[in-house]
C-alpha cells in the first residue's frame, strides 16, 4: 500500500479495529518507516479519536421515563395483574390464540343460561302452581254451581235410601 | 447497550409496564446519548428518547425476534434522531434569510476556531459539539454510533440500512472533515 492508501485505512478500519491481521501488520510496518504517515496517525488520534474519549456518557433525566410511563398509562391502562394473573395473561396471549369475539359471545351465552336457570326456574314453577290452583278452584266452583242448579226444585228425594242419608 | 432477556421482552409485549421499564433502563443510556450527540440539543434529545421508547412500546407486539432487540432499537434511535436533526436544520434555515445565514456561517466558523484556540477554557463537550457541527447528518449518525456506542461496521450498516462500504466511506469523510477543521483551528 502507498501512503494515500495507508491514510485511508488509518481513518477507517485501523482506527476502528476492523482490519484483518495482515493489513494491520502492513500498516504498523509502514508507520515505523514513514514519518508523514506517522504524524497523520498521531493527528487523527489527538484530534479525531481523543475528543470522543474525553467526554462522559450523560445520564438521561428521570423525567423522560415519567413522561413515557404517563403517556402509556393514558393510552393503555395497565392490563396485566401481578403474580399468577401475569403468568396466565402471558400464556393466554402467546399460546391460547382464540379470537376475542369468541370469548365475548361465550360469556354472554353463559350469562343468559345462568340467569334462566337461577332466576327463571322458580318463576316458572310458581306460575305453574298458580295456574294449577286456579284451574282446580274454577273446577270446584263449577261443580258447586252445577250442583246448585241440579238441586233447584228438589226439596226431597222420595227414596228410602235418600231419606236415610239426607 | 446491554442484552435484554427474551422473557422480559415477552412480558413487555404482553403489556407489562414493569418489564418495559427494564427495557428502558437497559437502552435509555444509549438512546439518550446518541440522540444528544446527533441533535446537539438536550431538549431535543429528551424528545427523541421519549419518542423512541413510545415507538418501541407500541410496535413491540409486532417484534418477531428475527433480529435482536438491540439492532431494532439502534435503527429506531438513529432514524428518529436523524429526523429530529433534519427538522431542526430546516427550521433554522427557514428562519434566516440568505445574507444572515452567510454572516452567521462566517461569524460562527471564526468563533469556533477562536474557541478551539482557547481549548483550555472550553469543556470537552463543547469541543466535541464543534467538531460534530462540521459533519452532515449521514456522517454524524455514523460517527456517533461508532464512537459513542462502539458499534461495529456491521451493526451500523444494519441500524442505518446501508452497506458496510457506505459506512466505511462516511466514517472516512467524517474524520477527514474533523481533522481538517482541527488543523485549521490550530494553525490560526
Amino acid at each position: 500500500m502507498n501512503c494515500e492508501e495507508i491514510k485511508e485505512v488509518l481513518m477507517t478500519d485501523f482506527m476502528d479495529n476492523e482490519c484483518s491481521g495482515a493489513v494491520q501488520e502492513e500498516v504498523v510496518a509502514h508507520l515505523k518507516a514513514c514519518g508523514d504517515c506517522r504524524r497523520f496517525e498521531q493527528l487523527l488520534r489527538r484530534k479525531v479519536w481523543q475528543p470522543f474519549r474525553a467526554i462522559k456518557a450523560v445520564k438521561p433525566p428521570e423525567e423522560i421515563w415519567q413522561r413515557i410511563k404517563g403517556s402509556i398509562e393514558a393510552t393503555h391502562p395497565p392490563r396485566v395483574a401481578p403474580g399468577w394473573g401475569r403468568i396466565f395473561e402471558l400464556l393466554r396471549r402467546n399460546y391460547l390464540r382464540v379470537p376475542m369475539p369468541v370469548f365475548g359471545v361465550a360469556t354472554v351465552m353463559a350469562a343468559i343460561l345462568v340467569t334462566v336457570l337461577v332466576v327463571g326456574a322458580p318463576v316458572s314453577r310458581k306460575r305453574l302452581v298458580k295456574e294449577s290452583l286456579q284451574e282446580k278452584s274454577e273446577y270446584m266452583l263449577s261443580l258447586h254451581h252445577s250442583l246448585n242448579q241440579d238441586m233447584n226444585g228438589y226439596s226431597d228425594f222420595d227414596t228410602t235410601i235418600e231419606h236415610y242419608f239426607f | 447497550m446491554i442484552d435484554i432477556p427474551r422473557e422480559v421482552i415477552e412480558l413487555a409485549r404482553a403489556g407489562d409496564l414493569e418489564a418495559f421499564e427494564q427495557i428502558y433502563k437497559a437502552a435509555s443510556g444509549f438512546v439518550y446519548n446518541v440522540a444528544l450527540r446527533i441533535t446537539n440539543n438536550r431538549q431535543e434529545a429528551e424528545e427523541v428518547a421519549q419518542d423512541v421508547f413510545l415507538k418501541v412500546y407500541h410496535n413491540l407486539r409486532n417484534f418477531e425476534f428475527r433480529s435482536s432487540l438491540k439492532t431494532w432499537v439502534y435503527r429506531i434511535t438513529a432514524n428518529t434522531a436523524l429526523n429530529a436533526y433534519k427538522r431542526i436544520s430546516r427550521v433554522r434555515n427557514r428562519t434566516q434569510d440568505l445574507e444572515s445565514v452567510e454572516n452567521t456561517v462566517v461569524f460562527s466558523e471564526q468563533a469556533d476556531k477562536d474557541l478551539i484556540k482557547h481549548d483550555e477554557q472550553k469543556t470537552n463537550e463543547e469541543a466535541l459539539a464543534l467538531l460534530l457541527n462540521r459533519l452532515n447528518a449521514d456522517q454524524r449518525s455514523c460517527i456517533v454510533l461508532r464512537e459513542i456506542e462502539g458499534l461495529s461496521y456491521e451493526e451500523i450498516a444494519r441500524a442505518l440500512k446501508i452497506n458496510i462500504n457506505t459506512v466505511r466511506s462516511r466514517l472516512k469523510r467524517a474524520r477527514e472533515a474533523m481533522a481538517a477543521f482541527s488543523q485549521g483551528g490550530m494553525e490560526k
